[in-house]
């Protein structure tokens, strides 16, 4: 009987652990989706399907679903591909390489409202650091955060340089796991580097690109405090990100039945991309290196 | 055909030690070259700088009359057999196969006929669209020798191609590799620390010890005349025996003179003259007994036929046949003449 | 081992004696100021529980307005709300509405400091004919100048600026002679501001009698039109000051902008900036001469014991105090509530040397206070972005109003 019992009393530790602060936020998330609420009254009346009624009808929604979708198909690659371009080159054992590995990660481990702050200064289009260098040159003066195009760039930007680090740690940890033979033979065997690259390196780190492409991903969708410090999501919404809307409903707008029908349908929209990805790509993913 | 010149090669890493004193070699071309010798002697290191793999520190490589110190290891004209086969693991054997020459350009269609070709050489056929996690150790091997014959090229590298293998498959491998070897025709350098592979594989043998290059030969000659202690006591199982000269009885010779006695050439006896020695192991290799006895001239290891002894414990009388011994100077352990031997001119059988 | 136990229970009855004095009343008072004021505010407290050895006021720097109601928000459902909050002037009635706030009517009718009390005072803490915040930090929007950049552009005499056609021109003239140097005109106008210039154009967002949405009204268009004009039509206001309120603030205290609008509370910090150099002045009259009253006033949670309420009214009253009030206003140039501020020594002492800060005292005579139904939080929630995309020139001004006008007034429907 105690044997039987112990496997779940070891991991009853953390399960109680996850379901406090995940498993039962999700449950009162989805429960409150179907009420109305302003967090301030006791009563929380039962709304059906109303708040996904109105959220599913909002162009505001709709907006930043299709922003948050596009910030994600531009940056989830972009990260992967300058990630394992940068790991190729620092996954060496030698100083510099290093040097440059610490300062890399120093994004990862400094807080994204500073470097947020820090960086809609860079980018301010009158005080700005980087007009007046365009300045200098004699360029003419971009508005970064006031122009709608470029505005989700910079939004892009920034946060690509705060995530790059992690993503190079966990590709150069990749790397390091495919054994040095396989590139002298293919040395001796008369490799371009490229082709190499792309025929060995690539496939080989398969693990570590899926993984990183399926947390990329659910980042990308959960993108909040950069928006949220550089543009609050303007100029005229072309930054609002699902989660911004979210917050801005929830929390600004004390709508908490609304804000929390987000919540679900993003949490849907979510799991639905993690198994698309398993299907399509999971398969492919060679793990033996 | 492609033969290979060192030159006084040195290596040497920065803030390391010297791991190369000076390596000469000539190899022919069409000889199967065994560099033997135990971990650390820089037989690797050797083999990846004729691959190019290593930059030399100083002296010169030269492949088929070429300088190729300064040429990459894809235009050397050579393959590489790796240790651990260096097979593609996303890769099936087909592509495996035929890696190296889509890496040269190769056109698909040509490169997988060549693939085919080389898998029904190696028997290989059946598992053309396998992965190597599907493979057995020795089908991997295969694959690993495959990729390199598909190449053609002037020289085949062996890194230890057989230290991941268990005894049999090792025993049935030398063999296969030996007859590919005769069929490509191509120049073969092996390295391995067994000196079984290296005296029944070889044409000529290069034992190599911290460094240096101790003899270069055919197996023959390096079992029958090893030029020193260290080559005498590393080829030959069981190992030779140790003996100073002055400790056996019957001996005329100089003083400072140590014999190198190999295992076959004592003679036991129950008893009567000779040696007095206990026997203090036995094993059991088949038809033979191998004896670890102590003297007084200390412990000797001796082969002898089965049934004429009882075993551990027991009293023996040995007799070697001090005109087979080899005979080294004790201080710097070079081989000398036997004195013995030129009297009785006995030839020297392998 | 007699001695360790000796000690052990010596250090137990100690404990017991510390949690016996501090079983006063305990006060947690949630509020926004932090760095000088924030410096100002501890002295009162300090003061005040000094003068009330039974009352400890927990007095918590939480941030600003909006994260006050967003971590109350938090707090509300799970029971951890503070007894005292500060909240701003527009936004307490929700808070009042829904139950959360203690009607002080009954306090302040007891208190005679209900007639120190300067009209305007009294009067934002009213929400339908019940008191449910005394004020504590007051302000109007000013109209501040840098007399330094106008001089460098020609004007050594500072010009009429009482109409938005003469604040254009003077931004006009700024922005030519030194929009070169990276010098701007004007700073684009933070919320506050704006609603002041719609009040100068004689009308408002919300009408804070009748509750009439006025958003689309000829004025408030007017209004708009004119300021999103100094931005992307005229450019003598910075976009950054658009897409991020305070860059204009810190642009002109770093002496980077040759006027500003914004709120009494930023006097002390300018007048550090700029020195003589910052001019004080009334906010544009251009039909009407109207300024709002903006700042905050400290409320009781209705879930705290009597007996803390009580406590909490009582540190209330003391902060709105003359003597208290005369410190905050010397202090951080936020206005003077109590009609007998100015009689002490003390802000008597920072009227004298700065003539500043009388010109918000002197528009208290025109300033109003601004209507604070439920949906004013929504509204103010939803402005920033509609002000962003008229101000870049985004979207047409008549438009957008039109629209917004719209959803608050469906809004208003939905949570009145």
């Amino acid at each position: 009987m105690t044997s039987r019992l112990t496997p779940y009393l070891l991991i009853a530790p953390l399960l109680a652990f996850i379901a406090v602060f995940t498993y039962i936020p999700i449950l009162t998330s989805a429960n409150l989706s179907f009420r109305e609420w302003d967090f301030l009254t006791d009563a929380k009346p039962w709304v059906g399907t109303e708040n996904y009624r109105l959220v599913l009808s909002s162009s505001e929604f709709w907006n930043s679903v299709k922003v948050t979708a596009i910030f994600a198909l531009i940056s989830v690659p972009l990260r992967l591909v300058l990630a394992i371009a940068i790991a190729s080159y620092l996954v060496r054992e030698a100083l510099p390489q290093r040097l440059l590995r610490g300062a890399l990660f120093l994004p990862s481990v400094t807080s994204t409202v500073a470097i947020a702050v820090v960086f809609s200064w860079l980018f301010a289009t009158d005080y700005g650091v980087i007009n007046a260098a365009l300045a200098w040159f004699g360029l003419p003066k971009v508005y970064w955060l006031q122009d709608p195009q470029l505005a989700l760039w910079v939004i892009i930007l920034v946060n690509t340089w705060k995530q790059l680090g992690y993503d190079i740690v966990i590709y150069i940890a990749g790397l390091q796991a495919i054994s040095p033979d396989l590139y002298d033979a293919a040395d001796v065997d008369g490799g371009k580097r490229f082709h190499v690259f792309r025929r060995v390196t690539v496939p080989l780190v398969m693990p570590t690109t899926y993984f990183l492409l399926v947390i990329s991903v659910i980042e990308a969708f959960q993108v909040f405090t950069v928006v949220d410090v550089m543009t609050r999501g303007g100029p005229a919404g072309a930054t609002d990100m699902v989660v911004n809307l979210l917050y801005r409903i929830g929390f600004t707008l004390f709508d908490i039945g609304q804000g929390s029908a987000i919540a679900v349908l993003l949490f849907i929209l979510l799991i639905a991309l993690a198994v698309f990805k398993a299907r399509v790509l999971g398969r492919k993913v060679h793990y033996e290196a | 055909m492609t033969g290979i010149a060192l030159t006084d090669i040195r290596k040497s890493y920065s803030n390391g030690p010297q791991v190369l004193h000076g390596v000469s070699m000539s190899i022919q071309p069409g000889e199967f070259v065994v560099i033997v010798g135990p971990s650390g002697c820089g037989k690797s290191t050797l083999l990846r700088m004729i691959a190019g793999l290593e930059a030399c520190t100083e002296g010169e490589i030269a492949i088929g009359g070429r300088r190729v110190n300064e040429v990459a290891p894809r235009d050397r004209d050579i393959a590489m057999i790796f240790q651990n086969y260096a097979l593609y693991p996303h890769m099936t054997v087909r592509e495996n196969i035929s890696f190296g020459l889509e890496l040269r350009g190769v056109k698909r269609a040509e490169r997988h006929a060549r693939a085919e070709e080389v898998a029904r050489m190696l028997h290989l056929d059946p598992y053309l669209d396998r992965k190597p996690g599907a493979l057995s150790g020795g089908q991997r091997q295969r694959v690993a020798m495959g990729r390199a014959m598909a190449r053609d090229a002037g020289v085949f590298l062996m890194d230890e191609p057989l230290s991941n293998l268990d005894n049999a498959l090792r025993v049935e491998m030398r063999a296969e590799i030996k007859a590919l070897h005769r069929k490509v025709g191509a120049t073969l350098v092996y390295v391995t620390h067994d000196q079984t592979e290296a005296l029944s594989m070889a044409d000529r043998i290069a034992v190599m010890k911290d460094g240096h290059l101790q003899q270069f030969d055919t197996p023959a000659a390096i079992y029958d005349r090893p030029a020193n202690c260290f080559v005498a006591g590393f080829l030959g199982q069981p190992p030779m025996n140790f003996v100073l000269a002055r400790d056996m009885p019957g001996w005329t010779g100089g003083k400072d003179i140590t014999l190198g006695l190999r295992p076959d050439t004592i003679s036991v006896a129950p008893s009567g003259e000779g040696l007095q020695g206990r026997v203090v192991l036995s094993e059991m290799t088949g038809s033979d007994l191998i004896l670890h006895c102590e003297t007084d001239a200390g412990r000797l290891v001796i082969t002898a036929p089965r049934h004429r002894l009882d075993g551990v414990g027991e009293t023996v009388s040995l007799r070697p046949n001090l005109t087979r011994a080899h005979a080294f100077d004790t201080a710097t352990g070079a081989r000398l003449d036997n004195p013995l031997q030129a009297r009785t001119a006995e030839p020297a059988l392998a | 081992m007699f001695d360790t136990l000796k000690i052990a229970a010596a250090t137990s009855l100690l404990a017991l004696a510390a949690s016996a004095a501090s079983a006063e009343t305990t006060v947690e008072f949630w509020h926004s100021f932090s760095g000088d004021s924030g410096e100002v505010l501890d002295g009162i407290v300090a003061e005040f529980e000094a003068a009330n050895p039974g009352i400890d006021i927990d007095a918590q720097h939480i941030g600003n307005y909006n994260d006050i109601v967003t971590k109350l928000q938090a707090a509300i459902p799970a029971r951890r709300a503070p007894d005292a909050v500060i909240m701003e002037v527009t936004r307490y009635g929700l808070f009042a509405d829904r139950g959360v706030l203690t009607d002080l009517t009954a306090y302040l009718e007891a208190d005679p400091l209900k007639d120190e009390l300067f009209d305007f005072a009294r009067e934002v803490g009213i929400y339908q004919g019940k008191n449910f915040i005394v004020p504590f930090n007051s302000s109007t929007p000013v109209l501040y100048v840098n007399t330094k950049i106008f001089a460098d552009a020609g004007m050594e005499e500072i010009p009429s600026l009482t109409t938005f056609d003469e604040i254009l021109s003077a931004a006009q003239t700024v922005q030519a002679e030194l929009g070169e140097a990276g010098i701007s005109g004007i700073a684009a106008p933070g919320q506050f501001a704006r609603w002041g210039l719609i009040m100068a154009n004689d009308s408002d967002l919300i009408d804070s009698v009748s509750g009439e949405i006025l958003i689309d009204a000829p004025n408030t268009v007017e209004a708009y039109q004119w300021m999103a004009s100094l931005v992307h039509e005229h450019g003598v206001a910075s976009v950054d000051g658009v897409t991020k309120e305070n860059n204009g603030r810190d642009a002109f205290l770093a002496g980077k902008v040759g006027m500003m609008m914004n709120s009494t509370g930023n006097y002390r910090r300018s007048k550090t900036a700029l020195g003589d150099d910052l001019l004080v002045l009334p906010m544009p009259c251009n039909k009407a001469c109207a300024a709002p009253i903006g700042g905050a006033g400290i409320g009781i949670l209705s879930t705290s014991e009597q007996e803390v309420k009580d406590a909490a009214y009582k540190f209330i009253s003391f902060a709105a105090g003359a003597e208290s009030n005369a410190k905050w206003f010397a202090g951080t140039g936020y206005m003077p509530i109590n009609k007998n501020t100015k009689d002490q020594p003390v802000a008597a002492e920072a009227l004298e040397g700065e003539p500043g800060i009388s010109v918000a005292i002197e528009q208290l005579s025109v300033a109003r206070g601004r209507p604070r139904p439920p949906v004013v939080t929504w509204m103010r929630a939803s402005e920033y972005d509609k002000w962003q995309a008229m101000a870049l020139g985004q979207r047409d001004v008549t438009e957008t109003l039109s629209d917004f006008a719209t959803q608050t007034r469906a809004e208003e429907a939905r949570t009145n």
